[in-house]
């Protein structure tokens, strides 16, 4: 069952310059999500912009749907404005989601990509694997740790913050034959993901973006190529197989 | 109030149908409570053999618009009514099919094929204006013929409700829709989206692969009104207004224009219970100014029903 309703924001955090995480008040649609899936957001109560926008869901609690974003052009900044008891429609849960974990499971997340993945954890549990560039993101990491606890390790590229090395560094060395590796982050680093995990884990899933337009399988606007012909990033997935895309 | 309607050859509880390229074969989004305020839904465009669509971006969003260059992405006339028309057998609406006309040979075969599943398809919307395929250039006189061809061809080989969907670029609409009104074409759809292109300009290159695309949207509502205009004054068949209808008083204002139902795309991405909003703001209008039934309002700014 798909869902379009309006809820109420129930809190609204700074993570850090940038980066906002929402609670946004939704029985209907935090009851039956799970980890992968998505919302779409109205960003304004008016006709522009046109199109709503994808975010994954970061978690489900209190019969709110949590979301986790960056600012990157005026959908998100539009949204950034929102306050506490601001009213706000969304559709979902959309897509399929990660598949209930069969193995030892390791997530994998670079930037904004970490949102799903904090979902993943709070339903499966299981290690997270957090990469980011520089200390800039000091902010996202430390709430990051608030939240998810034990069993994250924090990689940066210089060193500053956790160990030195990407998100798919540490992965490589916690992985292990027995684990399922799910990534989430940018494409360069899910195709990075398959080249260097593929042939040593038992399952390697990533979740993939894509411009959206209806969120529900209707205008191929989402469509990606795959080995098995062409899928709709919001409704075929946004989770697949790294091995079934590259 | 009586917001049903006739058209083309269909009876329809909505005047509002959700025109072709935005609305899922997935079944239970053509059940209720998805199709409250729907009284149609068109297919994706249906081309002879599956396609894959166009590469790269095929969405971006403009001021009041959206550009889209999908390029057909569709299973086939075969995939389609093999797959997806079974499960779509316990419907609440009309299902249209939206077929890819381009040309006499690719429309032969795709009509036999519709043609064993008639009882199940309650109209054949004939698309020979989709913006993002590769179509040949045609000296105006020429493409008059070939349309007459395509429509003579498929008006032969179906017997149930047959309609045409106009592009709103082509210099003749109005020739275009007599000729189809010749050929016996019960209903014509004006238009498809209108031909725009956008820049990237981090990139510093066209938007698209094929640097055109698609316009819909709230932007194109007063092209297409006027389209429904002028050619609701040379046709007698009936006219369904297409193109950028956002709220009731779009959809009223096509009426009013002479359209006798209209078709919605764009909006629904944004609101997913626009058609039921939309009736609802029909109904009030209609109410409101003392009328009982939508036919009355048909044509009304010419002057009465047309
Ligand atoms: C399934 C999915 C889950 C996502 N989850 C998150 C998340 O949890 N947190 C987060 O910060 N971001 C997430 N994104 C990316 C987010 O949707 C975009 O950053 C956002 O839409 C940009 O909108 P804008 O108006 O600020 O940017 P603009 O550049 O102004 O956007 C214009 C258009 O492009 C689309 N667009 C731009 N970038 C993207 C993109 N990367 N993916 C999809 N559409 C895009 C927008 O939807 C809009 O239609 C997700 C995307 C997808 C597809
Ligand atoms: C994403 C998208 C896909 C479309 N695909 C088709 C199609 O397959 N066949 C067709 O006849 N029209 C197609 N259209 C055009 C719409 O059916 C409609 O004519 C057009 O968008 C104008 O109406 P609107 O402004 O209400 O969306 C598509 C439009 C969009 C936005
Ligand atoms: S966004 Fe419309 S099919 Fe995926």
């Amino acid at each position: 069952m798909i869902f379009e309703l309006e809820g109420f924001v129930a809190n609204k955090v700074k993570v850090m310059e940038g980066v906002y995480y929402l609670s946004i008040e939704s029985p209907s649609i935090s009851s039956v999500a799970y980890p992968g899936q998505f919302v779409l957001i109205r960003v304004s109560p008016s006709l522009d912009p046109l199109l709503r926008r994808p975010f994954s869901i970061a978690g489900v609690k209190d019969g709110c749907v949590e979301v986790l974003f960056s600012v990157v052009g005026r959908g998100t900044e539009l949204l950034s404005r929102v306050k506490i008891g601001d009213v706000l429609s969304l559709r979902g849960p959309l897509g399929k989601g990660f598949p209930a974990p069969s193995f030892e499971l390791l997530l994998v997340g670079g930037g904004m990509g970490v949102a799903p993945l904090l979902f993943a954890h709070q339903r499966y549990g299981g290690k997270i694997v957090f990469g980011v560039k520089d200390k800039v993101y000091k902010g996202l990491c430390d709430w990051i740790r608030d939240n998810v606890g034990d069993g994250l390790s924090l990689f940066s590229e210089d060193g500053s913050i956790g160990e030195r090395g990407t998100a798919l560094d540490g992965a490589l060395s916690l992985a292990c034959s027995d684990a399922e590796v799910w990534v989430c982050g940018p494409d360069a680093m899910l195709y990075e993901a398959f080249r260097v995990l593929s042939g040593k884990v038992k399952r390697l899933l990533g979740s993939f973006e894509s411009r959206m337009a209806c969120g529900i399988g209707g205008c191929y606007g989402c469509s990606i190529r795959t080995k098995g012909g062409m899928k709709r990033v919001c409704y075929d997935g946004p989770v697949f197989d790294l091995r079934e895309v590259f | 109030m009586d917001v049903s309607c006739e058209v083309g050859g269909l009876k329809l509880k909505s005047p509002l149908i959700i025109s072709s390229g935005v609305w899922p074969f997935d079944p239970d989004l053509w059940r209720s409570p998805y199709t409250h305020g729907v009284g149609a839904i068109c297919t994706k465009g249906l081309t002879l053999h599956p396609r894959d669509g166009n590469p790269g971006i095929r969405i971006w969003e403009v001021r009041g618009g959206l550009l889209n260059s999908i390029g057909l992405e569709n299973p086939g006339v075969g995939g389609f009514v093999r797959e997806y028309l079974p499960k779509l057998k316990d419907r609440d609406v009309p299902l249209i099919v939206n077929l890819w006309a381009g040309s006499l040979e690719e429309l032969k075969p795709s009509m036999e094929i519709l043609r064993d599943f008639e009882s199940d398809i309650d109209a054949i919307e004939l698309n020979v204006s989709c913006p993002n395929v590769g179509e040949k250039d045609h000296i105006l006189r020429e493409r008059l013929s070939e349309l007459s061809s395509i429509f003579s061809c498929a008006r032969r080989l179906w017997s149930g409700p047959l309609w045409v969907k106009l592009s709103p670029m082509s210099p003749q609409v109005i020739s275009e829709a007599l000729i189809a009104q010749e050929e016996g074409i019960n209903a014509v759809v004006l238009a498809n989206t209108w031909l725009g292109m956008a820049i990237d300009v981090n990139r510093e290159k066209p938007v698209f692969e094929r640097v055109t695309a698609g316009l819909s949207g709230p932007a194109i509502f007063p092209l297409t009104l006027r389209l429904v205009w002028e050619v609701k004054e040379r046709v007698s068949i009936d006219v369904i207004g297409c193109g950028g209808i956002s709220s009731w008083e779009d959809a009223v204002s096509m009426f009013l224009a002479g359209a006798s139902a209209v078709e919605i795309g764009t909006i629904t991405f944004l609101e997913i219970d626009a058609p039921a909003k939309i009736l609802s703001g029909i109904g009030s209008y209609l109410k409101g100014k003392g009328y009982a039934y939508l036919k009355e309002i048909i044509g009304k700014a010419k002057g009465g029903r047309v």
